[in-house]
């Protein structure tokens, strides 16, 4: 077997968090804190001069990671190039250390779904997201990786277990892997997903980043809000991948309801405390 | 699995029919939840539609409307608002054709009247600060 091109960057494991321009003052005054930024690329995509200023800003300060949301991935006609054409210049722009974006597809024809729909984990999904990897590769000049994204439903017809369905995508398009662990949990709850083979099937040697977050219950399943503290499961779920090895970047995901800044560095502190205990287990 | 998508496309667009190797309980819990996104957004790109369509008006327009576009919810908006055809909702298409939704100001031309918008602080709404004409 050759080796993949594509493998996790070495060195210091990075402790980040999911940039909000509403917490720039603070995050600033905790610059030491904190050692990487993921800024979400349709915030910035339209590079106006205000969003220039604001890339120049955080990059002179934070290694930088890209995570985006609209590629659409598994879409089986393909990606839009127009998209990837602005991906392709904010990249450039900003200069990250990788981008991202989730193994899903939002986008049939020209309906946009608003949402993650999940692949059926097939042969023929593996094929149509290599196809369409190799062409982001060709497009986008920075490493790609490839996020579990939360099943809002299970897709029948499976031929791979969900680790072995990460892994298969992962090496037949060469790219990295952003294991999410919260969403692993909320896959736990609401389709029954085994998150600890999850966690021992994926290819630690393209695991670029891994996310945590939490969320809440509604109803009888768990949705993936990233609106509230890292939950205990979660943090088990990455505690078991740290026993493997800690990952080049770990990133706070918390996209909503917004604590106060200190919180937000208390978890990162978790984090950091949790994957140093675990390696060193 | 392009069957499975399209049809899944369908679903989140008003079509009728089954969606491949999905429960159809599945389904409309996923629509319900696309759709909740989608009307966000174009709640916030257009409220000056919002507000003078008002909300319940706005949505049930909303939700007969395919959602298109490679720029996302941007250019539904665009093309929403096009096709009220009021002369609030055209101003907005305007505005959100003439930029991105996190520029700091827009010049919107409608006819003889030239609009200046300006955003006084980040994540504020577009205001007119001058009307030429």
């Amino acid at each position: 077997m050759t080796a993949p091109a594509v493998v996790a960057p070495s060195g210091t494991p990075a402790y980040g968090l999911l940039y909000r321009a509403s917490q720039r003052a603070a995050l600033f005054g905790a610059r030491s804190r904190v050692d990487a930024l993921e800024i979400v690329a349709e915030h910035f995509l339209d590079l106006t001069a205000e969003q220039r200023d604001e890339l120049d800003l955080l990059r002179a300060h934070f290694p930088l990671v890209i995570h985006a949301l609209g590629t659409s991935v598994g879409s089986a006609d393909g990606v839009d190039e127009r998209y990837l054409e602005r991906v392709a210049r904010l990249v450039a722009y900003a200069k990250p250390r990788w981008w991202s974006d989730h193994l899903a597809f939002t986008r049939a024809g020209t309906v946009q779904l608003g949402a993650f729909a999940p692949l059926p984990r097939t042969h023929e999904a593996v094929e149509v997201v290599a196809r369409n990897v190799a062409r982001v590769r060709a497009v986008v000049d920075a490493p790609f990786a490839l996020e579990n994204p939360a099943a809002p439903f299970a897709v029948a017809g499976a031929q791979y277990a969900p680790g072995e369905f990460l892994a298969a995508v992962a090496n037949a398009a060469d790219c990295g892997l952003l294991l999410d662990v919260e969403n692993l949990h909320a896959d736990a709850w609401n389709v029954a997903t085994h998150a600890d083979a999850v966690i021992a099937a994926v290819p630690l040697e393209r695991v670029f980043e891994v996310h945590v977050a939490g969320g809440h219950h509604a109803g009888t399943g768990y949705a993936d809000a990233h609106d509230a503290p890292v939950p205990a499961a979660t943090w088990r779920l990455y505690a078991a991948l740290c026993r493997r090895g800690a990952p080049p970047l770990t990133v706070l995901e918390r996209e909503s309801a917004l604590p106060p800044f200190d919180a937000l560095l208390r978890e990162l502190d978790a984090a950091r405390a949790l994957a140093n205990e675990m390696v060193a287990a | 699995m392009i069957d499975y998508q399209r049809a899944l496309a369908r679903a989140v667009t008003g079509g009728a029919g089954p969606v491949p190797g999905v429960r159809d309980a599945d389904v409309g819990t996923f629509v319900e939840i696309a759709l909740r996104k989608r009307l966000a957004a174009l709640h916030a790109l257009l409220p000056r539609t919002l507000a003078a369509l008002g909300r319940a008006a706005f949505d049930a327009l909303a939700r007969g409307r395919a959602p298109a576009g490679p720029d996302g919810y941007r250019d539904e908006a665009i093309a929403f608002a096009r096709a009220l055809g009021t002369a609030t909702a055209r101003r907005e298409a305007r505005i959100a054709a003439a930029h991105g939704p996190r520029a700091s100001f827009a010049v919107v031309r409608d006819g003889r009247r030239v609009t200046v918008l300006a955003r006084m602080r980040r994540g504020a709404r577009l205001r007119v600060v001058q009307v030429l004409r």
